[in-house]
């Protein structure tokens, strides 16, 4: 029985988000933890910080209010925003002159660089 | 923070060490409370060395250091209310060196707890303070806290664990207290001043921990109440009966229902607490001769019901249901204030009574669970803060708690600390003649007042 965003705005700040955090469990910096995610929104602050999660929702599951500080969210906000990326920004780029986020490719040619945010 | 500084820092932090833009500073502002503060600038430092070049420079220029771990505190005490700098130790989190033959741990100030335990405990040996926030909180921060925990019952707090501390004072001097032996007489105990000083007295960098041999059986029971007074009476009769179980927890009916909610464990509804019970030991009959004995204490003093984990899964369940009572009743209404006092263990059913009738007169939830065992309860009032006559309240409920801990002979916290939360209280707690004689331990060590200004003591 978790209770959705809607009806839990508010983080409670408790932290325990950080346990199972997979980017804050390598990066150990409150910033890219889903906390401190949650606490930057709720700050109206838009940042690029937002792409440092992997969207698993893992801190959804053990958020004692089910507080739900995803990417995904977070990211809509910024793409309102116009705050993109510059990996971001070139791929959109590519789509719209080429046809393919990759850049120019000359006829049967495979793409070298994946570009990704 | 004027660009000079943020350049000086960087030379001795680097670049990545030194974080000043609005959503790093904003995501340093707050702690476990609602209370929140943007500092001027973050520094991360590496090193003992780099702390000490920082706290000179920030002695120079009379800026506050606000040293954090990682920011689970109950108490706003790592909250930089003034500026300044916030220290952060999260990168200084390498275990020097664990020294079986002595049975020592030698960490940097900002190894996360489990970490340590997990480190240890390959070694078979064993590092008992366990706060609920063990995964998410730091050595550093359990010191500068002397943090507790459930099983500090048997074991003791993490105080009584501290052998030695490395420690940056005020004015970038470092400080080597204690050492890797277990008696130590020579001079005053500072280890045990600092720990438990909350960053206002030094900057906390390394700690020689003790360790013991790890306990290799556990056995732990649930007993469900449908009394509160009597798993209250039974706390005492348990300990009376000569049997120290390295755990003893309350957990009130409303505490069970928001575990409940969020964990479906099948945990009793209907009943008006439970206890939670561990006996654990290097003997496996012992531990089972005292859980057994537990039973039959249990049954005499009215337990409706005694169920004993079977195996390490339902054990396991049953303290993550306990780790996650105080953020599970963030369910139950907007805001919670959570304290944290003790009493002589004598007294807990008196103050669990006092409490109850004080949540009826005050016409707020109270909900209690905590550490019985050791008397250190955990009664957490629920309310709206956006209601300003249910606020009012609050303040006046928080006051009189305080009061019934006192006044049963008690004090204002057992495990959490004063920070800002608890500081208009401690006057009552302490008296004028302790208060001004701490002050002035405080102005020995920090003279400039640059080291966590404005926490513990009341302003003059």
């Amino acid at each position: 029985m978790l209770i959705g965003l809607a009806e839990n705005p508010t983080c409670i700040e408790c932290g325990l988000c950080r346990e199972v955090c997979p980017v804050f469990q390598i990066q150990s910096q409150e910033e890219y933890s889903p906390r401190g995610r949650a606490m930057l929104h709720s700050a109206g602050l838009q940042t690029l910080v937002f792409y440092q999660c992997t969207l698993c929702r893992t801190c959804r599951v053990v958020c004692p209010i089910g507080h739900d500080p995803n990417g995904e969210i977070l990211r809509s906000g910024l793409i309102e925003a116009g705050i993109e990326t510059p990996a971001n920004q070139t791929m959109i780029i590519n789509i719209r002159l080429y046809g393919n986020p990759f850049g120019p490719l000359a006829d049967g040619e495979l793409p070298k660089v994946l570009t990704c945010c | 923070m004027e660009k000079r500084l943020i350049a000086e820092f960087s030379e001795i932090v680097t670049t990545k060490g030194v974080l000043y833009s609005p959503e790093e500073l904003a995501v340093y502002s707050y702690d476990g409370t609602f209370e929140e503060h943007r500092p001027d600038l973050v520094i991360l430092p590496q090193s003992t060395e780099q702390v000490q070049k920082v706290v000179k420079i920030a002695a120079r220029e009379r800026i506050p250091v606000v040293t954090r771990g990682m920011a689970s505190g109950l108490t706003a005490a790592s909250v930089p209310f003034n500026g300044g700098i916030a220290l952060s130790m999260t990168r200084m989190n390498k275990i020097l060196e664990i020294d079986t033959n002595n049975a020592i741990a030698h960490v940097e100030a900002g190894v996360i707890t489990a970490d340590l335990q997990a480190a240890v405990e390959k070694q078979n040996l064993f590092y008992p303070p366990d706060p609920s926030s063990i995964r998410h909180s730091t050595i550093g921060g359990n010191i500068a806290c002397n943090a507790g925990g459930p099983r500090c019952l048997k074991y003791g707090v993490t105080g009584d664990y501290v052998l030695g501390l490395t420690a940056v004072l005020a004015d970038g001097q470092v400080i080597k207290t204690g050492g890797k032996v277990i008696k130590d007489v020579v001079g005053y105990d500072l280890t045990a001043l600092l720990t438990g000083s909350e960053g206002t007295l030094a900057i906390i960098t390394e700690a020689l921990l003790r360790l013991i041999a790890k306990p290799k059986y556990q056995r732990t029971a649930l007993v469900e109440f449908r009394d509160l007074n009597d798993a209250a009476q039974t706390v005492n009769q348990i300990l009376a009966a000569g049997i120290v179980p390295a755990t003893l927890e309350l957990i009130d009916q409303t505490a069970i229902s928001c575990i409940e909610a969020a964990m479906h464990l099948g945990l009793p509804l209907d009943m008006e607490a439970v206890l939670l019970i561990e006996c654990d030991g290097s003997d496996l009959e012992t531990v089972q001769r005292e859980i057994d004995q537990i039973e039959v204490i249990c049954q005499s003093c009215g337990a409706d019901k005694v169920s004993i984990a079977k195996d390490e899964n339902e054990r396991t369940q049953l303290w993550k249901a306990r780790r996650s009572v105080s953020p599970a009743l963030a369910r139950m209404s907007p805001n919670k204030l959570g304290e944290d006092i003790t009493v002589p263990r004598e007294a807990i059913p008196e103050a669990i009574r006092r409490l109850k009738k004080l949540s009826s007169e005050m016409d707020l939830p109270i909900v209690i669970f905590g550490h019985a065992g050791d008397g250190n309860l955990h009664p957490n009032i629920l309310f709206d803060k956006r209601d300003p006559q249910q606020w009012a309240r609050v303040e006046q409920t928080v006051a009189a708690e305080f009061q019934i801990a006192l006044d049963l002979g008690g004090t204002l916290s057992g495990e959490h600390g004063v920070g800002i939360l608890k500081r208009p209280y401690i006057q009552n707690a302490l008296g004028k003649v302790s208060i001004d004689l701490q002050k002035g331990i405080k102005k020995t060590f920090d003279p400039l007042n640059i080291l966590n200004p404005g926490k513990i003591f009341p302003d003059d």
